[in-house]
């Protein structure tokens, strides 16, 4: 009590002793009403089976399985406890105390930010710890067949059950200390328990970003039925991959945590921390580096011709591009903080001053050592993407930055620039959901085309979300993404098909529109010879170098007669971000540079139109 | 002279775009007792919220014990208590368990814990309540436990936000007292009130405002004459006896502008500087008057409050 107040609170919230009893006891006894049933059933039905009783070793191995089974059940459980119900207690919790102004009494005690935020996550989800309790103790059981009465062991070994616990234990540690930082930032938004939706949706977005799927990769739906159906992975068996997804996960949630501590007192404000932004990056950098050096052949997918390195560092690129929003939004902060300091006659940090042009810089540094350190040459089937990747990396870096650091540093304290840890996910699923899939980008042949697509759908994104300050971007996001990760892929199949033609076709055609002369529709005319005789063609050059001829219009709206996998445009990934599609055709002129120079124009205007909105800041009137 | 307790220099805060606090400056020392008043939005809460550091400011300091609140150090709040106008409080506890809990938060000894809760229970009229829920406590009650939880740790500086506003007469009679008491005490206290009549009480300093600009700052005294806008200060003039034709005698006095009389009680209005009313009282007893009382009437905090050119009043 004396460390943790929080735990008599919750516990007394919680309805005390005898509520926690009760529900623990109420879930042991389902399951071996369960366990009980499911015996019971398979006893029965056995003579119905085979035509005879079961003997007592048959029954001993129908126990045996009934046991394993249940313990499935039980791990499924638990997985529901500590991943789902844990962060949702913990956010429940802060949202309570936010609304009832709790929190703002806990800020006004003496406690360390630590001591709340480790308040919230011991003692909030103290049900959930109650439950999960007894599910361990259950599952132990039946590992140990402790009581030899009802039941024989499940075939599980008990190191490997409790192994799994500490998987789970570390998992749920992320969640919650994510779910705690996120619920302090913005206690009033419903929307980050829409990011489980993330974790759960088949691992589409991990697949593609290395260091995700390293930090991740056991919060997969697949993962979490094949716990339900088979229980707890082993540590023996996941080897130098699982210790590094361990070690992530536990390096990633001491900064949650550390992060939530200083978000605990820290009013408004940044998500992040100027120190904990700059780790976060550092640390995702590392994880992408370590990922693809312990886990090289989960990137392959099995197929040793598939180039998939250069579009994971791509996306990773993008990735560590958004969160360096948070490092880039925190030192506008502190920068804002210490000037006013200086203004009324307080001590002004000497590193204040230049942390418009080191943070940029030094996020700068972090990310081109990531993409060098990541771009193992044995992993690239095509080298030159490798070197692309590289060339691309300050410019997909300085562009956020040298937009976002004056945009965070004239908005008045309390406003919002910070990436919610939903976008980080988000913009990723936008591109096809398998390397394979974005195979037709690099039909330029130069590699550095998916790069620039990436960077560009990411940029837009970002600077969309900052510009919507009101933090319902983030669920709105969160939904607009969803609908696009699911919608994708199955574009991303009709686009594959256009490619497949175009690469068939001269290397000059890409995109053509027809106009019919007679009606004056469009059509697509992929395939019909005598349609394409009338047809005005719109010709884009490619990369071989014969100069861009004309900008084609897009063929979505093909008429009827058009091949249907011919009116799914490229362009369609342009129109998602309106302004690719400038860039697009820009890039395909095989270099990647204007592209991103067009795309850095584009989004300084767009970010020059919002700034005109804001509120100008008010200058500190110095002491006279 | 008591050390300045609470500070606050230039301070600003916006919402968005909206201008809340605009410059506010004061500055309180321990025995002084601020009565914040002004109209809805005037920015009252917004200054009592920055003050205790929870609503960041856009420029501007506040210092508490002339120490910079930094809001990541857990201690810089210690000595500062707020209690805002919506009681922030657990409702499934009971008012033992809720406050057990906030003296475990500032890591009180239990014993000590038992002895405050006890102590400040009683002094809150809420000793009958001790085991009671909070949710089935009223308005007034949760006020009054949330007072009990914000002095429950002895601040040095405590800011309440419309302290008073779900008491009975009986309980507000009480309140005040009790704050005054604290004033005494030497902490340095704001209330942020409508109720004018109670803050001219017990205040010691009041503070205007208006569109989160301060209109008026200063002592009682000072606010009630300052709202007074013509030269002149009336005194109240009470006569043993009831005089004829007192009125006529009293105007051919130089310094008298104007006489009124209701009986045995007069209403003289003199220049408004101190020598002009000595010379009055002077006059009255070289006349003869049988003269028992002589005061300057204070024109009301309501009357100051309304003088002083708000233009909404609630």
């Amino acid at each position: 009590m004396a460390f943790n107040p929080f735990a008599g609170l919750h516990y007394n919230l919680a309805g005390g002793r005898n509520k926690l009893i009760l529900a623990a006891g109420a879930y042991l006894v389902v399951m071996l009403v369960g366990w009980y049933v499911a015996y019971s059933s398979a006893i029965t039905s056995f003579p119905l089976r085979t035509g005879r009783p079961p003997s007592e070793l048959e029954k001993s191995a129908i126990s045996s399985s009934t046991s394993a089974g249940t313990l499935g059940w039980v791990a499924g459980a638990e997985c529901l406890f500590l991943l789902l119900m844990v962060p949702l207690a913990v956010r429940k919790a802060v949202v309570t105390d936010y609304t009832s102004g709790m929190l703002e009494s806990h800020r006004l005690t003496p406690l360390s930010g630590v001591r709340i935020a480790f308040g919230y996550l011991s003692s909030a989800p103290i049900l959930a710890y109650c439950l999960y309790a007894a599910a361990v103790l259950l599952g132990a059981w039946l590992c140990v067949d402790a009581g030899r009465l009802l039941t024989m062991p499940a075939g599980v070994m008990l190191q490997h059950w409790f192994g799994g616990q500490a998987l789970l234990l570390m998992m749920s540690f992320l969640a919650a200390s994510a779910a705690l930082l996120l619920a302090l930032h913005a206690p009033g938004k419903k929307g980050a328990p829409l990011l489980i939706f993330f974790f759960l949706g088949g691992g589409s977005i991990i697949q593609l970003v290395p260091g995700l799927r390293l930090l991740l990769g056991f919060a997969t739906a697949s993962i979490l039925i094949s716990v339900v159906t088979k229980g707890l992975p082993s540590i023996s068996g996941a080897g130098p991959s699982l210790i590094a997804s361990a070690l992530a996960q536990i390096a990633f949630s001491v900064l949650f945590f550390a992060a939530a501590a200083r978000k605990v007192r820290v009013v408004g404000g940044s998500l992040f921390g100027l120190n904990h932004g700059l780790l976060l990056v550092l640390l995702f950098a590392v994880v992408t580096v370590v990922a693809i050096c312990v886990m090289p052949s989960a990137f392959s997918f099995g197929d040793p011709d598939l180039d998939a390195l250069s579009v994971q560092l791509g996306a990773s690129l993008a990735v560590a591009s958004l969160i360096a929003y948070a490092p880039l939004a925190a030192a506008a902060d502190q920068q804002n903080a210490s000037e006013n300091a200086a203004a009324f006659g307080e001590r002004r940090s000497a590193r204040s001053r230049s942390y418009i042009v080191t943070i940029p810089l030094l996020l700068t540094a972090l990310m081109c050592a990531m993409v060098m350190l990541g771009s193992r040459p044995d992993l690239f089937v095509d080298l030159s993407k490798a070197k692309a990747a590289g060339a691309a990396a300050p410019g997909s870096v300085t562009i956020p930055a040298g937009t976002s650091l004056p945009a965070g540093y004239r908005l008045p304290p309390g406003s919002v620039v910070n990436p919610d840890g939903s976008i980080t996910f988000n913009p990723v699923p936008i591109a096809p959901h398998k390397p394979e899939k974005l195979s037709f980008f690099s039909f330029t042949g130069d590699g550095a085309l998916p790069l620039a697509i990436l960077l560009m759908l990411v940029m837009d994104i970002a600077i969309f979300v900052v510009c919507m300050r009101n933090q319902r971007a983030a669920v709105l996001w969160v939904g607009i993404a969803y609908v696009v990760f699911r919608v994708m892929p199955l574009l991303a199949d009709g686009v594959q098909e256009v490619f497949d033609d175009l690469r068939e076709d001269s290397q000059s055609v890409v995109v053509t529109t027809a106009v019919s002369p007679a009606d004056g529709h469009t059509h697509g005319t992929d395939d019909d010879e005598n349609f394409e005789a009338e047809a005005e063609h719109h010709i884009i050059e490619s990369a071989a170098g014969e100069g861009v001829k004309n900008t084609a219009s897009n063929a979505v709206d093909a008429g009827a007669d058009g091949n249907s996998a011919r009116r799914k445009s490229p362009l369609f990934f342009g129109q998602v971000s309106p302004l690719g599609t400038a860039i697009l055709c820009l890039a395909r002129a095989g270099n990647p540079w204007p592209g991103l120079a067009a795309q850095a124009l584009l989004t300084a205007a767009f970010v020059g139109l919002w700034y005109r909105g804001l509120p100008k800041p008010i200058p500190a009137a110095r002491p006279a | 002279m008591s050390a300045t307790l609470l500070e606050l220099d230039r301070v600003r805060v916006r919402y968005g775009s909206f201008l809340a606090v605009d410059d506010v400056t004061f500055a309180l020392r321990g025995g002084d007792l601020l009565g914040m008043i002004g109209p809805n939005g005037a920015g009252k809460t917004t200054t009592l919220r920055a003050a205790a550091g929870l609503q960041p400011i856009t420029t501007g300091s506040v210092k508490i014990m002339g120490e910079p609140i930094h809001p990541d150090r857990a201690d810089s709040r210690a000595p500062l208590g707020f209690t805002p106008d919506t009681p922030a409080v657990y409702e499934t506890l009971t008012v033992a368990q809720y406050l057990q809990f906030i003296g475990d938060c500032y890591s009180m000894d239990r014993p000590l814990i038992k002895e405050r809760i006890d102590f400040w229970l009683d002094q809150l009229w809420l000793r009958d309540k001790r085991d009671a829920p909070v949710k089935s406590l009223s308005r007034g009650m949760r006020q009054r436990l949330a007072v009990a939880r914000t002095l429950m740790p002895d601040p040095f500086v405590v800011l309440l936000d419309e302290p008073a506003a779900g008491l009975d007469p009986g309980g507000r009679l009480q309140f005040r007292q009790l704050l005054a008491s604290l004033r005494d005490q030497g902490k340095a206290i704001i209330v942020s009130s409508h109720i004018l009549a109670d803050l001219a009480e017990y205040c010691t300093h009041i503070l205007i405002m208006e569109r989160g600009r301060v209109l008026r700052f200063g002592t009682v005294a000072d606010i009630s004459g300052e709202s007074d806008a013509s030269d002149t200060t009336q005194y109240a003039v009470t006569l043993a006896a009831r005089l004829g034709d007192v009125e006529n005698r009293l105007k051919s006095f130089a310094k008298v502008r104007a006489v009124r009389v209701d009986g045995e009680k007069l209403t003289l209005e003199l220049p408004r500087d101190k020598a002009a009313a000595a010379e009055a009282l002077k006059g009255l007893i070289m006349a003869g008057l049988p003269v028992v009382e002589f005061r300057p009437i204070q024109v009301d905090l309501e009357q100051a409050y309304l003088r002083s050119g708000i233009a909404q009043v609630d």
